[in-house]
C-alpha cells in the first residue's frame, strides 16, 4: 500500500524526502554509468514480479518483494525501489510525487537494511533465511506505513491499524514465496545468487570502497599503467609498484591523467599494484610476452581487485541517517502532540 | 494484465499541451504544495475545482481520466471513510460525526485534487519530454536514465511474463490457495528474474558493441521568452493558490 498525495502533512513528506535524497545520492554515486541498464532490467523484473497476483483464499494479493529485492540487489535495492515507486505513481497512480520520499522510505528502507545485512553475511543466503528476511522486511514496511500514517493525526489511527493488520497475511506469503523462489533460483542456476551478489550489483563489501581499476599496456621499453575509477576519472598522484614474485622491482607515481610509465622487468610475470588515497588499492598480474610489439590490454576483473576495508563507512553512515531520520520524525510528532495537549489544557 | 501508458495522449493541441514541461513541473510542485498544506474543507474544494478546470483545459479523453482515477478514488474513499469514523465530535445519525465527515471530505478532495493536478500536467507531454524537464530542474541524469530504461524493460518483461503464464495454463495450471500454486508461482518469478538477468548480459554486450558508454537524457532546449510568457498564467495561478493558502 502506498500513501497518496494529499494524505500526509507537508512536513512529513518533506521529512521523507530529506532522508530519501541523500540515500539516493549515495546509491547513484555507487552505480557506474555502464551498469545502469542492468540495474534497470533487474528493477523491472522485481517490479514485474510484484505485479503478478497470487491467489489468497477468495481474493488475490500481490507481493511487495522488497526483502527479496534486498537479498538479490543488495543495498542498491533502495534505488531500485525509488524507481519502481516512481513508475507506480506514473503508471498506476499508486502514491504521488510529494509522498514519494516517504513511500521510498517505507518500501526501500527495509530493502536497504536487508540488502546491507545479506551483503555483510553472504553465507546466509539459504532459502529459509531469505524467507525470514523477506517477511521481516514486509513487516517493517507495514510498521513504517502505520507510523507515517499516524503522523497525520489521531483521525488516521484507524487506517494505520488497518494497514498494519493488512500486512500480516501478506508478510506470511512474503516469507513463503521468496523462500521458494530462492530455492528455485538455486536449483535452476546454482551460481546465480553468487553471481548476482558479485558481478551484477557491485555492492559487495569489497566494492564498498570506491573501486579503483587499472589497465596495463606493454610498451616498447616498459609498461604503461593507467589507473582510474569506474566513472572514468583518472587516479592522480597515486603510487604504483611493480613486483616480480615477492620482490619489488620498480615504483612510480601516476600523473594528471592517471598514467605511470615503468621500466620493463626481466621476469615473465609481473604483479602491478596501485595504492590510492583513502585505502583504495588495485592490483593485477600480467604475463609479459617475449616480444612486446602488440599491446594487449585486459581489463582487470572485479575478482582480482582486493581492497578490504575494516569499516564500510558510507553504508554505516546511510544506515545511521535512516535511523536518525526516523527518530527525528518520532520526536517531531511527540513534540507536536505535547504542544497540542499543552494548548488544550491551557484553554 | 497490461501496462497503462501515461503519455498515450502526450501529443495534442490543448493549451496545456503547448506549455513547456519545465514550467508545468514547476507549477505542479506549487499546486501540490498548496493542496497538501491545507486541512480545511473550503480550500480543498477550491483546489479540486481548479484541478478539474485544468483537466478540462487539457482535453484529455474522459475515459482516460476516469480509468486513471480509479486507484486514487478508491484509496481516497477508503481513507475518507476511516477518517470520518475515527474522528470524535458532535454526533450525526449513524456512526458519523460532523467533524469526521468534514475531515473525511477534506482528505478525499485533497487526494483527488493532487492526482488531477498530476494527471493534467504530466499526461499532457511525452514522458521523455517530462524527464528532460526534470533534468533541467536538477534531477540527476543517471536517475532519469534508470527510470527510462526500467520503463522500457517493463514492457519487454511483461511479454515474457505473459508467455510464461500462458505456457503454464496450457499445461493445465489452475490457481488455488495451496502450496503447489505458490511453488509454481515462485518458480515463475525465479524464471522471470533469471531470464532478465541473462537478457541483461546480452543487451549490455550489444549496447557496448554499439559504442554505449553513458546512458543519458539530453538536456532540453533553453527556454525562450515566448514559452515563459505562455506559462506565466499557469505559474501565477499556482503561486496565487499557494499564497492564498498561507493566509486563509
Amino acid at each position: 500500500m502506498h500513501i497518496a498525495d494529499g494524505v500526509l502533512p507537508v512536513w512529513v513528506s518533506a521529512g521523507g524526502w530529506t532522508v530519501t535524497v541523500p540515500g539516493l545520492a549515495i546509491s547513484l554515486r555507487r552505480l557506474p554509468p555502464e551498469e545502469v541498464p542492468r540495474l534497470a532490467l533487474l528493477t523491472a523484473a522485481i517490479f514485474m514480479a510484484s505485479l503478478i497476483h497470487l491467489p489468497f483464499g477468495p481474493t488475490s494479493v500481490h507481493l511487495i518483494l522488497n526483502g527479496l529485492a534486498g537479498v538479490l540487489l543488495g543495498p542498491l535495492s533502495f534505488l531500485a525501489f525509488f524507481v519502481a515507486l516512481t513508475l507506480q505513481a506514473l503508471l498506476f497512480q499508486f502514491g504521488g510525487l510529494l509522498s514519494l520520499g516517504v513511500n521510498t522510505l517505507i518500501m526501500g528502507g527495509p530493502a536497504f537494511l536487508v540488502g546491507w545485512f545479506s551483503r555483510r553475511n553472504p553465507g546466509v543466503l539459504r532459502p529459509s533465511i531469505a524467507g525470514i528476511l523477506a517477511a521481516t522486511a514486509v513487516l517493517l514496511s507495514g510498521i513504517l506505513l502505520a507510523l507515517f500514517l499516524s503522523f497525520s493525526g489521531e483521525a488516521f489511527f484507524g487506517v494505520a491499524r488497518l494497514a498494519l493488520l493488512a500486512h500480516l497475511p501478506v508478510a506470511l506469503l512474503e516469507g513463503f514465496v521468496p523462500a521458494l523462489m530462492v530455492a528455485a533460483l538455486k536449483r535452476l542456476r546454482p551460481g546465480i545468487l553468487a553471481l548476482a551478489l558479485g558481478a551484477a550489483l557491485l555492492w559487495s563489501p569489497q566494492a564498498l570502497a570506491h573501486r579503483l581499476e587499472l589497465d596495463v599496456f606493454p610498451e616498447k621499453d616498459g609498461l604503461r599503467v593507467e589507473a582510474f575509477f569506474p566513472d572514468g576519472t583518472p587516479a592522480r598522484n597515486d603510487r604504483v609498484f611493480l613486483y616480480c614474485g615477492e620482490e619489488r622491482v620498480a615504483a612510480a607515481v601516476t600523473d594528471e591523467e592517471g598514467v605511470a610509465h615503468l621500466p620493463r622487468p626481466d621476469c615473465p610475470e609481473v604483479r602491478v599494484l596501485v595504492v590510492g588515497k583513502l585505502g583504495h588499492r588495485a592490483e593485477r598480474t600480467v604475463k609479459l610476452e617475449p616480444t612486446p610489439s602488440r599491446p594487449s590490454a585486459e581489463r582487470v576483473s572485479s575478482g582480482t581487485v582486493s581492497h578490504r576495508q575494516p569499516l564500510p563507512l558510507t553504508g554505516l553512515l546511510s544506515g545511521l541517517g535512516f535511523i536518525f531520520g526516523l527518530s527525528a520524525f518520532i520526536l517531531a510528532w511527540d513534540t507536536r502532540r505535547r504542544l497540542k495537549s499543552l494548548a488544550s489544557s491551557g484553554n | 494484465m497490461h501496462l497503462p501508458e501515461i503519455d498515450r495522449y502526450g501529443r495534442g493541441e490543448s493549451p496545456l499541451h503547448r506549455l513547456d514541461p519545465r514550467l508545468k513541473l514547476l507549477a505542479l510542485a506549487f499546486f501540490l504544495l498548496a493542496t497538501n498544506l491545507t486541512w480545511e474543507l473550503s480550500p480543498a474544494i477550491l483546489f479540486l475545482l481548479v484541478a478539474l478546470l485544468l483537466v478540462l483545459l487539457s482535453r484529455l479523453p474522459a475515459r482516460f481520466v476516469l480509468w486513471h482515477l480509479r486507484a486514487p478514488a478508491a484509496l481516497g474513499l477508503l481513507l475518507a471513510l476511516f477518517v470520518a469514523l475515527g474522528t470524535p465530535g458532535s454526533p450525526l445519525p449513524g456512526p458519523f460525526t460532523r467533524e469526521g465527515l468534514v475531515l473525511g471530505a477534506t482528505v478525499l478532495f485533497k487526494v483527488l485534487a493532487s492526482f488531477l493536478y498530476f494527471l493534467s500536467l504530466v499526461a499532457t507531454a511525452p514522458l521523455f519530454r517530462t524527464l528532460q524537464a526534470a533534468r533541467a530542474l536538477g534531477v540527476p541524469e543517471k536517475l532519469l536514465a534508470l527510470l527510462l530504461f526500467t520503463y522500457r524493460y517493463l514492457f519487454v518483461l511483461l511479454d515474457r511474463a505473459r508467455n510464461l503464464s500462458l505456457a503454464m495454463q496450457a499445461r493445465g495450471f489452475r490457481e488455488r490457495t495451496d502450496r503447489r500454486t505458490y511453488e509454481l508461482k515462485a518458480r515463475l518469478y525465479a524464471l522471470l528474474f533469471l531470464r532478465a538477468y541473462e537478457e541483461t548480459e546480452r543487451v549490455l554486450l550489444a549496447m557496448y558493441a554499439r559504442g554505449f558508454s553513458n546512458p543519458g537524457v539530453p538536456p532540453p532546449h533553453p527556454l525562450t521568452g515566448a514559452q515563459v510568457l505562455k506559462g506565466l498564467p499557469l505559474l501565477s495561478l499556482a503561486l496565487l493558490l499557494l499564497i492564498l493558502n498561507l493566509f486563509w
